[in-house]
């Protein structure tokens, strides 16, 4: 506590203030572009903080991130385009009510849920580091395959027209997962004979161009931008306040959105691309109306805004008591602590507690000027790409798209795939096989295929190795909760069938 | 940001200016007269990472340019390697990070690796991390006698963590069941950073691994033994694999490659800064577990040599 | 032109294909590696099956076109697949100007008649926009631009 009140005051001098100010600026900035991750925007703006203080260099990058985590809204909102993986769920109820015009209501719902979940993220870095740490090594082998089992079961939930679809698509996503060097055994699968296939199919590449590039064909073939001004004009007159009653008045969603966001941030190598969507899938179990998701219901943007933001305090709880990175871009946190010479581990919060304390509570400063920023920032955004004519937009999304998909590895085959991907997206949408199986498959495939591997290869002295995957506590309620989640979505549907109130053509939630 | 690349600009033209004064030599002169592009086949946040940016502000101090370091991550390094064979300008303006084991074992792995292992000039290997064996604080384990003996006795059994297949921790822990006579049963992850937790949940037995984490997790684990040829300087306790006789030495070197046709003269100014800069990186690296080396021209080939006679048994069987 | 499609038949062969083509690519893999993938496409290979039998028994039938102009599309397809071509091979930047011209351009010619003075308008937003961020990923972010024979 004497640490923490030694921090405060460092922490609130100008030029620290005016850093974290900046950090968030340049991470909504770069967030909002499709390509570049947290993980890229931590790396390339390192160079930046060489010349601070270890304090300030910190707090620098924790605003970075905090930044670049909510800027991905914005174009999952505007555009239909995750601006990082985390913000794949803020796509299925942000565009539709972009497109309902109202965009700022759901960027105002977004930037609210971004602050809470931010700062309830540094709540439990302050508080819960310890136990929770514990809880962060428990997670094996078996069961990271059942949490990608249990991820892999919202296939389930976000495909209602056509599950058998929705499984094709998931099917898809998984074998482009094992595009690479296998992560178990090493060798080189499915490259068909191009060395720079080694690399995979990343997230990210896949990502822009399944969202990204069948919304500009669509756009190009209609011959206007999927985004016109309100018919209403009043309507983009807003006011900040009602949006945040109205967040506020679901206590129940954020508390449950940011419980799932703090559980899954401190499993390593789950990151928010699982959380925002785990996050997405409960809210939308548990609401009355489940049928308006997808739709431009804002309880589901501010489920998966919030828990996306509960990640970046919180993973760093396994990371600055362990060692362990709790999502990619921790790894480079981990080495900026190394480069000043800091060592993860209880000292952290006892020796050099004022610094640590200080980090922590310049990410809640953070999470706190995300509101002034996101929302100045997002009138601007919506702005510009109201007023741009879509004969401009069109190739400005594309040569934006292009770069970041060059620049995440440096990699012009990934813009191959990219591209690839985007067209065989655009035909695949055409006949019901959407983009969220697709990406649930290749985020899940991976971490199911190496959790999996893993427990059987420790098994290897056992009769049966398969058996390890029940052998503990934790692995047995994963699979309990896997059996509930396919009860849960499947028994209504079969009953629904039988009584004949689903039909076929029902939307599937956030894909228009 | 101007700011910094102002102080940048500075810095160069001072040290531009002081490696003129001080007359290091016509052919140094005009080289490097661009940017240097200096490019890690890995994730941020790794060691070559990390190592990357501790050289960064030194490099552009001595070379009197300045460093952009970029990633190009993906197939344990090969991506970056194979697009930088195929293309990269052998000016000495286009530097890569090189690791051993890998740029050995994945040409003889791999059919489609896309690069060679002699494809490169090698500039330097600046520096080496030693496998280190660790058990968890409360292992049964005091010392690799009595693990070798529990795994002698239960074929399989003892599992022993490391980062990635064919890795310097894999082909490690393949050497040491050849040397001790042992059935060990080892299980990749992806990188270093998940094996902390794999160690501290209890999900692997043991942990091959570099002598980074060893130090970085003092206190938690116990480090039972380092596969170098001396006793790593920050961990000064730990006995090394050949004192207590078993025949295991290696590990991971990182250094610097150019493309084959490089200018000799522009090779050695190179080498020249990786070896200032060690000298001066080497006070924050040593305590963190690294093993300073200098080791260039044909050195640096010996050293490949070495690991290529050492583990190409292992890595040729991998075929199949 | 074909105006509606049997959207389970088609989705059903499309896994099939996608199964063969990893299938006859799969090469030697030891188990460790292969053992995954193959479950995988086995699954697949199912779900396509099951997706041909309903697309017999009671098929979903969707538009070919939902967006209206089929030819715009594959333009637009077209146009994408220059573009990797021209930065793989040519340079980003002249590619990269070019094609926001024709595309702008060719996208606006659908709305308006272009004057010449229209057109050159055109091509210093191209320039512009282009360059802008060419300058703030290569300067800014240190992006290393692909090497091709031009920028």
């Amino acid at each position: 506590m004497d640490l923490l009140l030694a921090a405060i005051p460092q922490i609130l001098q100008p030029h620290m203030l005016i850093t974290i100010f900046v950090g968030v600026a340049a991470g909504l900035l770069i967030g909002s572009l499709p390509g570049l991750t947290a993980t890229m925007a931590l790396a390339v703006l390192l160079p930046f903080t060489f010349n601070m203080d270890a304090l300030q260099g910190l707090a620098a990058l924790g605003a970075i991130y905090m930044g670049t985590i909510y800027g991905g809204a914005f174009t999952a909102i505007l555009i239909n385009t995750p601006g990082t993986p985390s913000s794949i769920a803020t796509t299925f109820d942000g565009y539709p009510m972009a497109k309902q015009g109202r965009a700022l209501e759901a960027i105002s719902a977004a930037t609210i849920a971004s602050v809470i979940g931010g700062l309830v993220g540094v709540t439990a870095l302050l508080v819960l580091a310890p136990p929770l740490a514990r809880l962060a090594v428990t997670f094996g082998p078996a069961e990271m395959f059942w949490v990608a089992v249990l991820g892999l079961t919202l296939i389930a939930s976000l495909s209602s027209d056509s599950l058998l679809k929705g499984a094709l698509g998931g099917c898809i996503g998984l074998m482009l997962g094992t595009i690479g060097v296998s992560p178990v055994g090493g060798e080189t699968r499915f490259t068909f004979g191009i060395p720079a296939m080694q690399g995979g199919v990343s997230l990210i590449v896949a990502l822009i161009g399944l969202f990204v590039i069948p919304e500009i064909l669509s756009m190009a073939a209609r011959g206007r931008a999927a985004l016109t001004a309100p018919a209403d004009m009043s309507l983009e007159r807003f006011n900040f306040l009602p949006v945040l009653r109205k967040v506020i008045s679901k206590p129940v969603n954020i508390i449950r959105s940011c419980v799932i966001g703090q559980i899954v941030a401190i499993i390593p190598g789950a990151g928010g691309n699982i959380t925002s969507l785990v996050a997405y899938n409960e809210s939308r179990r548990a609401s009355k109306d489940p049928e308006s998701y997808g739709k431009g219901n804002v309880d589901g943007l501010v489920a998966s805004e919030s828990s996306n933001n509960v990640m970046v305090a919180g993973s760093m709880i396994p990371l600055l008591t362990l060692g362990i990175p709790g999502a990619p871009p921790d790894a480079v946190i981990l080495g900026v602590l190394m480069l000043h010479g800091l060592r993860p581990g209880i000292e952290l919060f006892t020796e050099s507690g004022v610094l640590t304390n200080g980090f922590i509570l310049s990410m809640g400063l953070a999470a706190l000027m995300m509101l002034p920023v996101g929302l100045l920032g997002g009138r601007l955004v919506y702005r510009s790409i109201l007023k741009t004519p879509h004969y401009f937009l069109i190739p400005t999304i594309l040569i934006v798209t292009i770069l970041g998909t060059y620049a995440l590895r440096n990699n012009v085959t990934d813009v191959l795939i990219m591209l690839g991907m985007g067209v065989a997206g655009y035909f695949l949408r055409i006949i019901g096989i959407y983009a969220a199986p697709i990406v649930l498959g290749l985020i899940l495939g991976t971490i199911a295929e190496q959790g999996y591997t893993q427990t059987i290869l420790g098994g290897m002295a056992d009769a049966v190795p398969q058996l390890r995957l029940l052998d503990n506590v934790l692995s047995q309620i994963l699979f309990a909760l896997v059996i509930l989640a396919l009860i849960s979505t499947l028994l209504p549907r079969w009953l629904g069938r039988k009584r004949g109130t689903t039909g076929p053509g029902t939307p599937p939630p956030g894909n228009e | 940001m101007t700011n910094n690349t102002t102080t940048r600009i500075v810095a160069g033209l001072a040290a531009g200016a002081a490696a003129t004064a001080l007359g290091v030599g016509a052919a140094a002169a005009d080289f490097p007269d661009r940017p240097i592009d200096y490019v890690i086949p890995f994730d941020p946040g790794g060691e070559s990472d990390v190592t990357a940016r501790m050289q960064e502000p030194h490099l552009e101090e001595m070379l009197g340019v300045s460093v952009n370091v970029s990633h190009q991550p993906g197939g344990g390094g090969a991506v970056a390697w194979s697009e930088f064979q195929g293309n990269a300008e052998p000016d000495g303006h286009e530097i890569i990070g090189i690791n051993i084991p890998h740029i050995v074992g994945q040409p003889l792995q791999r059919d489609d690796a896309g690069y060679e292992t002699d494809g490169f000039e090698i500039v330097t290997w600046f520096h080496f991390t030693p496998n280190t064996l660790i058990v968890p604080a409360d292992s049964p384990y005091e010392s690799v006698d009595d693990l070798v003996e529990f795994a002698q006795e239960n074929p399989q059994a003892l599992t022993i963590g490391g980062s990635g297949t064919y890795s310097g921790n894999h082909l490690e822990v393949l050497r040491m069941e050849e040397v001790a006579d042992i059935d060990v049963t080892y299980i990749p992850f992806t990188g270093t950073g998940p094996l902390p937790a794999a160690i501290l949940g209890g999900h692997v037995g043991a942990l091959m691994t570099n002598s980074m984490l060893g130090v970085q997790m003092e206190g938690e684990i116990r480090t039972l033994a380092v596969a170098s040829e001396e006793r790593v300087p920050a961990l000064p306790d730990v006995p090394t694999f050949k004192e207590l006789g078993y025949d295991i030495v290696g590990g991971t070197y990182r250094g610097i490659a150019v493309p084959e046709g490089t200018p000799q003269d522009r090779i050695d100014r190179l080498r020249e800064a990786f070896s200032e800069v060690n000298q001066i990186i080497g006070e924050e690296q040593e305590p963190l577990g690294f093993i300073m080396t200098d080791y260039g021209g044909d050195e640096a080939w010996e050293i490949v040599d070495q690991v290529f006679n050492n583990y190409a048994p292992f890595l040729e069987g991998a075929d199949d | 032109m074909i105006q509606r499609i049997n959207s389970d038949l088609v989705a059903g062969a499309l896994g099939v294909v996608v199964c063969a083509v990893f299938w006859f690519n799969r090469g030697t893999l030891s188990p460790l590696s292969g053992a995954f993938p193959d479950a995988v496409l086995v699954v697949m290979l199912a779900v396509s099956g099951a997706l041909l039998v309903k697309g017999v028994i009671s098929a979903d039938i969707c538009p070919a076109f939902p967006d209206g102009n089929a030819g715009r599309v594959m333009a637009m397809i077209a146009g994408l697949g220059l573009w990797w071509l021209g930065i793989r091979y040519v340079g980003f930047l002249v590619t990269s100007t070019t094609m926001f011209f024709v595309i702008a351009l060719s996208l606006a010619a659908a709305v308006e008649t272009l004057s010449l003075r229209r057109a050159l308008f055109f091509a210093a937003v191209a320039i512009v926009i282009v360059g802008g961020f060419y300058l703030v990923f290569t300067q800014i972010l240190y992006i290393r631009p692909f090497r091709t024979p031009l920028p």
